[in-house]
């Protein structure tokens, strides 16, 4: 939708604070569609409202928060040690991320220098994480505009690499290979094999599932032209990952402030003025970014185990010591990280004197992207909802508490209520 | 990598317009990987009447990426700090600040930076409601995370705020 268009809807409309405080954008034969916190639609629990004028969206009113459960509170009742197998569970998909995010930042407050090899390995997983996260993206999206084969063809690939996670570090989410000053297990010869082997199985189907999912006519029907983010408004409402380069906004942070590995080698990032040569800035050309970076996952993670350098895994392998230097220390430190999905940062603070973490705070991609949603949706028609919902990867960190509307009646349920109630209807079932 | 850096001519610059305003500066280097290469981090300390004067200046720069605000409770005072990132989209130019200030508890307000960065609206949101600090002029003041019937009175990472209190406030409420 262009500014104009934009600037001519807005003339017809009226404002709306609602019972559930709703704010939409009227017009006198406008009427509205709510969307969660669940729906079918959705995988994860956030509410939407939508403005409909025929089956065209007029406006957007999203509101997420319900399954917040307050991680940055959770971590100042524990020292970072305690933290870190916590700091996993904010992410289900890209769980590696938020650990080796948050071990970074430790390690800055209190400079403590990572052993190389174990950044190289930090690296790998990443790369390996990115794969996996990118192919389940793609199951998810071939879902959303009901392309039900492409979904299992997709998801039965992904199989692979979810497989080697397990292999390298013991689990197939919540790798816990993470550690504050390098990682827990090392890269032995038949580990390195094995992830070789992955990733030429990976650049042997790249062709394939790159072919069946941009060449598919359905696929480009559907996602061309659909949830549109122009680069300067990505810009300006702080879009980061995929959802920013889609829109040709050039961002990501293992290309503009290298970490880890990453500061060893060239790499560039995917544009889609690169695959294309021209942008579109919607789900299609989102979803090019992804399917590409799958491409520059492998080659990456081959540099990685190419150049892995020797030593040691660890800064410091007796854990009473890296508590005594956490209790001793003080600072303040951040670390910025490119997720599958963008920018993971993590803000961390100690005081001298407790071992507890002071203050921290965690910014996922979703947080910085969710404001590019209504410039995507509007314009848009009904139909097309599930999959710009998706296009951005969204992943909700919320919150533990419910609110359960009947009728008239509101109530909000405390945990413990909900504990209760939760075992109740476990004895239910099991009585039959 | 480019020999002259980036952070340092812009520590330069805001050194040379805010010399009176800015309580500390310093940039922090890290050096990661076999090669360690520099990257670089902006720490600022400054007060909220000009907070946003020095964010018009980095916008004259380059359009600044608002990663996230967050608080600490730090007894009469919040500590309120922005995250940002300067110069992205070029290999190893890409600079992190950190724009730290205190705001009193008995005058707990800020001013909203949504005017000159869009992006900065949900973070906005979050500190409002987490610290109870009022944003002036905010496009929005709903809730984000939190319930928009949770009371007025609680901000969940606020430490001067008891259980006590809270349960108090929950019952005047109904929301026992």
């Amino acid at each position: 939708m262009s500014d104009e268009d934009r600037n001519r809807k807005k003339k017809e409309i009226t404002f709306d604070d609602g019972k559930d405080n709703v704010r939409l954008a009227k017009n006198k034969n406008s009427y509205t569609i709510p969307v969660g916190p669940i729906n079918v639609a959705l995988h994860e629990p956030f509410r939407v409202y939508f403005e409909e004028d025929g089956e065209e969206i007029i406006d957007v009113d999203v509101k997420p928060g319900y399954c917040h459960v307050g991680m940055e509170k959770i971590a100042t009742k524990r020292n970072p040690i305690q933290f870190l197998p916590i700091s996993q569970r904010v992410c289900g998909i890209c769980s590696h991320i938020h650990a080796y995010t948050f071990a970074r930042a430790v390690e800055s407050a209190l400079d403590i220098d990572t052993p190389p090899r174990a950044q190289y390995i930090r690296a790998i997983i990443a790369e390996l994480e990115r794969i996996h996260s990118h192919l389940l993206w793609a199951g998810s999206a071939a879902h959303e505009i009901g392309f039900e084969s492409l979904f299992y063809y997709i998801w039965k690939e992904r199989e692979n690499v979810v497989d080697i996670l397990e292999y390298v570090t013991g689990n197939r989410v919540n790798y816990e290979i993470n550690m504050i000053g390098g990682v827990r297990r090392d890269l032995t010869k038949d580990r390195i094999e094995k992830i070789r082997e992955s990733l030429s199985y990976y650049a042997d189907i790249k062709k394939e599932i790159e072919l069946t999912i941009m060449e598919d006519k359905t696929v480009k029907m559907r996602t061309r032209n659909a949830g549109v983010l122009e680069k300067d408004e990505a810009a300006r409402l702080g879009a980061v990952g995929p959802t920013a380069r889609g829109s040709n906004l050039r961002k990501d942070i293992r290309h503009d402030q290298p970490y880890s590995a990453y500061s060893d080698f060239d790499y560039d990032m995917v544009m889609p003025n690169d695959i294309f040569g021209e942008t579109h800035g919607d789900v299609y050309d989102r979803m090019a970014v992804r399917i590409k970076e799958i491409e520059t996952s492998i080659e990456l993670a081959k540099k990685f185990l190419d150049n892995l350098p020797k030593g040691d895994i660890l800064a410091e392998e007796k854990m009473p010591s890296i508590l005594n230097q956490i209790k001793s220390g003080e600072g303040e430190g951040i670390a910025r990280t490119e997720a599958p999905r963008g920018e993971v940062i993590y803000y961390f603070e100690t005081e001298e004197g407790d071992e507890n973490t002071s203050t921290l705070k965690i910014k996922t991609p979703t947080y910085s992207n969710l404001m590019s949603l209504p410039p995507m949706f509007l314009g848009d028609q009904i139909a097309d909802i599930p999959i710009v919902a998706a296009s951005i990867d969204p992943c909700m960190t919320c919150m533990d508490r419910v609110v359960v509307v009947e009728g008239d009646q509101e109530k909000t349920y405390s945990k413990e209520e909900l504990v209760d109630i939760s075992k109740k209807e476990t004895r239910r079932i099991k009585n039959g | 990598m480019t020999e002259k850096s980036r952070a340092d001519d812009l520590k330069k610059g805001l050194e040379d317009n805010f010399e009176d305003v800015i309580d500390d500066i310093k940039v922090r280097e890290r050096k990661p990987g076999k090669k360690e290469n520099k990257r670089e981090e902006m720490w600022i300390k400054t007060s909220r009447e000009s907070v946003k004067d020095i964010i018009s200046y980095l916008c004259d720069y380059h359009i600044p990426h608002i990663s996230v605000m967050f608080g600490k409770d730090i007894g009469e005072a919040i500590k309120v700090s922005y995250i940002f990132s300067m110069f992205y989209g070029k290999k190893f130019q890409e600079v992190s600040l950190v724009i730290s200030m205190e705001v009193p508890k008995d005058d707990l307000w800020i001013e909203s930076i949504t005017d000159i960065v869009e992006g900065a609206l949900t973070t906005e949101r979050d500190i409002k409601e987490m610290f109870g600090i009022e944003i002036r002029d905010i496009p929005d003041e709903r809730n984000v995370y939190l319930p928009y019937d949770h009371p007025d009175e609680i901000h969940p990472l606020r430490r001067d705020e008891t259980t006590a209190e809270m349960e108090e406030i929950y019952d005047k409420e109904g929301q026992k």
